[in-house]
């Protein structure tokens, strides 16, 4: 395998990429001089992928929710029934895996034994063992989890703005699932996924350390043993109107004070790497400028109590989806409702306010150089950006290259209150 | 680490790492764990986010911030074992990341402001202290939303009732609500007087320009003794204590606490931690092997340790109908703990997970500053790599004698309302 090196200069960081002949990408972000290394094995394949035609076939396949997580569950599961995390712990790795929305990702960081960790690492997720009763097992363990989720208020707040905001899209549905729905999964559903998503052209390979590309070239060499072409897999996804689903949703939880999500429905999707990350730069600096701790509106409204800490605003995006999004916990949601709106409406008619944006992209600077600090975090969103076709190492440059005139396109087009959704969990009376 | 006196009482401690892009600056001003000043303390680290001499409102703080390439403001007021630590910090990219000077000491300019010049310069403002109260009382109300965290929180209220320990590190309403911005403003000048103070560096920072940072911080605060603060050590009681609270919840919790042998978080903590590895304290661990995967009896179970206060806490989740079974076998696995029956494949493992976590805190400039900051409570400067090497030579022999002195105290259930 012939890697290519990628030096960034006034960041100081060095990249080397290569494709294994299987279509695997293999990525090294060399740190050097740390003492952890970190490894992400990882299949563009979430919980929202659950419409898709297997290659070489013409139908779509519908497949039921929460399958990709349960799948996670039984990846480590081995042949000769030990689990693998029981031989990362050898090499005194800590192996993990978790599924997002668009991305299962397996994953272990060490700071000894790296490429024996790689090699159980590559090995085991090539390894699928399914049988019924391993199966059946899992689904107590899984319906567990669910249970722990739905007694989160804030897990419920959450996926209830979703389920408000989206209509059909599957990001309105827990990761894992409902227990209803995972009490039907069988090895041959998990078979069948897995054959489709876990090809090596659908994955990629992503370490972050002070590692030998070379060393790390010779194992995926070794290990990846799928090399038979596979065909492009078409995702399917529920045409969603531009409207958000609905308005308004609540929910009562044993809750002292009143929780809510308000979110944003993006009409923009996919598009090239410059492109998305110009787009979540630019939602992001909006959301700072205008609601960030330094703002006008943070300090109003904090000061008069209708906010506390618990404040956030942010964006998230998929490929297929993307929402700007405000929560806390509040006991003045009508207020705080109002004044968000109001905020966005002055803003379009007056503008940014161009120091408050140029102090945006320096915190945005300097968290990128900080996140380069972090093995592990970069190393994972590295690997998140990589699966949406974005590089992240852009980041600076796109930070640099944003204008307070983009932003007032991206705010007329995003925030807009048809495409609005309120989420509230009100305590138990 | 590097410790200078640079008076008494008021320390620097540096750790350095020109390989992170960061740095990290934290004033720990040591306290005594009282019912008397926790809520004082908790409200003081709320407030000092607010305002300060120079930066008078928190917009002007977070403007700061931002000019600081988004630097990250550290105050906190945290339990550990039975003090309360008022942390106040900043972390931020260092000058030579950013490819030129002046970050550096912007950030110091901001940490001294929060730190040692909080509020008008005279007082509180009596705004900022109402709205941070009704902040604090939402807070702690709040506690009961993390169930996992909350079940944790009341075992340690039942275990440890007259004890220090027991108390919530986040204050009290009713005292709370007592609290006038003068007695807030004289606390917080007599904290600064006469407390212990601690300054840590960590990660990539001039070691010269922390001396001189230190130096001034400390220009204006007089000698001071510094409390010494020791843990209470209790004996697990005869009959083990247990607790029920019923709750609207659709999982039960399951938490036990044990009472150990003084020393198992200090001089034998190598071996006491090593123990925890194999027993709840890790993946590779027993309850965790045993009692989750292989008896899918809880969704997580684990158990930790708290060097300061020697005690250890095993926290799991679990359906209503399995607290007995669960019980059962946790405390199962203990016994197998006591006999010594566990392989010299689980010592290896644990030995190995305990390794790579030490090892990794080198790379994370947090996490070096929360090292350092309990071999600063406990009163030892043992290195990272010290640490490991211990833990390498921890037998068999030892792992058993620490299981048997394991004592249960205390059993906690959160379980469903009655129907």
């Amino acid at each position: 395998m012939e890697f290519i090196k990628t030096h960034y200069e006034t960041l100081g960081e060095t990249v080397y990429s290569a494709t294994h002949k299987s279509g695997l990408r293999v990525i090294l972000i060399k740190k050097e001089g740390f003492k952890k290394s970190y490894a992400t094995f990882s299949t563009k394949y979430g919980s929202i992928n659950t419409q898709f035609v297997v290659p070489g076939e013409k139908e779509v396949t519908s497949v039921i929710d929460g399958i990709a997580h349960f799948l996670e569950h039984k990846v480590f599961e081995q042949p000769d029934g030990t689990n693998a995390f029981n031989d990362f712990s050898k090499y005194g790795a800590n192996a993990n895996a978790f599924t997002s929305f668009g991305v299962t990702n397996y994953l272990f960081s060490c700071t000894d034994y790296f490429y024996e960790n790689l090699e159980i690492l590559l090995n085991f997720v090539q390894t699928p063992y399914f049988t019924e009763e391993n199966v059946e097992k899992e689904k107590g363990i899984i319906a567990q989890e669910i249970r722990m989720y739905e007694d989160d208020a804030e897990q419920t707040c959450m996926y209830n703005c979703f389920e408000a905001m989206y209509e059909k899209h599957p990001v309105r549905i827990n990761i894992a699932g409902t227990v209803e729905e995972i009490m039907k999964t069988t090895p041959e559903l998990l078979y069948k996924c897995y054959n489709t998503f876990y090809h090596p052209s659908n994955m990629a390979l992503i370490c972050v350390g002070d590692l030998d590309e070379n060393k790390i070239g010779e194992y995926v060499e070794k290990c990846i043993k799928n090399t038979a072409p596979h065909g492009e897999i078409t995702q399917v996804f529920p045409e969603e109107k531009k409207e958000a689903h609905k308005r308004y949703i609540e929910a009562e939880f044993d809750i002292p004070m009143p929780m809510y999500m308000m979110g944003f429905k993006d009409v923009k999707k996919g598009g090239k790497s410059d492109e998305l990350l110009r787009r979540e730069i630019l939602t992001n600096t909006i959301l700072r400028v205008l609601f960030g701790k330094s703002s006008q509106f943070y300090k109003k409204l904090y000061d008069e109590g209708i906010i506390n800490s618990t404040f956030g605003a942010f964006y998230e995006y998929e490929e297929s989806c993307g929402y700007a999004a405000f929560c806390g916990e509040s006991e003045h949601i009508k207020e705080l409702e109002k004044e968000i709106f109001s905020t966005l409406e002055k803003a379009k008619r007056e503008g940014l306010d161009k120091e408050a944006f140029e102090r945006a992209k320096k915190v945005y600077c300097g968290q990128f150089l900080d996140i380069l600090d972090h093995v592990e975090s970069f190393g994972n969103e590295y690997m998140m950006s990589y699966h949406k076709g974005v590089n992240l190492f852009d980041y600076p440059r796109i930070c640099e290259e944003i204008t307070a005139e983009d932003a007032m396109e991206r705010l007329n087009e995003l925030f807009i209150e048809s495409q609005c959704s309120l989420s509230v969990v009100n305590p138990k009376k | 680490m590097i410790k200078t006196e640079i008076k008494k009482g008021v320390n620097l401690y540096t750790v350095q790492d020109k390989k992170f892009k960061s740095f990290r600056a934290v004033v720990l001003i040591h306290r005594p764990y009282l019912r008397e000043e926790v809520t004082l303390n908790t409200l003081i680290s709320a407030v000092i986010r607010m305002q300060s001499k120079n930066f008078p409102d928190a917009q002007k703080i977070s403007e700061e911030l931002e000019n600081l390439y988004g630097g990250e403001m550290i105050a906190r007021a945290s339990k550990y074992g039975e003090r309360q630590i008022l942390k106040i910090g900043i972390e931020t990219v260092s000058d030579k990341a950013l490819g030129k000077d002046g970050n550096f000491d912007r950030a110091m300019n901001l940490l001294y402001d929060l730190a040692f010049l909080s509020g008008t310069g005279e007082g509180f403002s009596e705004s900022i202290v109402e709205l941070e109260k009704k902040n604090i009382k939402d807070a702690i109300l709040a506690q009961k939303n993390d169930k996992r965290a909350y079940s944790v929180l009341r075992l340690q209220e039942e275990m440890c009732k007259d004890e220090p320990y027991g108390i919530n590190p986040m204050g009290y309403i009713e005292d709370l609500e007592k609290i006038t911005e003068e007695e807030l403003y004289s606390h917080y000048r007599k904290i600064l007087a006469e407390s212990r103070i601690d300054i840590i560096f960590s990660g990539n920072f001039d070691e010269d320009k922390a001396l001189s940072t230190a130096k001034r911080f400390a220009e204006n605060l007089p000698k001071r003794e510094g409390i010494d603060i020791k843990e209470t050590r209790r004996d697990a009681p005869s009959e083990i204590k247990k607790v029920t609270d019923r709750l609207d919840v659709t999982q039960g919790k399951l938490c036990m606490g044990f009472r150990t042998k003084e020393g198992a978080g200090r001089e034998k903590y190598p071996v006491y931690t090593v123990y925890n590895c194999i027993f709840g304290g890790s993946a590779v661990s027993k309850l965790f092997n045993n009692v989750r995967e292989k008896l899918s009896l809880c969704y997580y179970v684990g158990s930790s340790i708290d060097r300061l206060k020697e005690i250890m806490v095993v926290r799991s989740g679990v359906e209503f109908d399995k607290f007995k079974t669960a019980e059962e076998e946790i405390m199962n696995q203990q016994s197998l703990m006591e006999k010594g029956e566990f392989t010299d494949e689980e010592i290896d493992f644990a030995k190995k997970y305990l390794v790579t976590a030490y090892e990794s805190n080198l790379d994370s400039i947090g996490a070096m500053a929360e090292y350092y900051t309990m071999q600063i409570l406990l009163g030892t400067n043992i290195s990272i790599e010290e640490m490991t090497q211990r833990i390498e030579k921890v037998t068999r022999e030892e792992i058993t004698e620490a299981a048997k002195s394991m004592k249960l105290d205390t059993i906690y259930y959160m379980d469903k309302e009655a129907e």
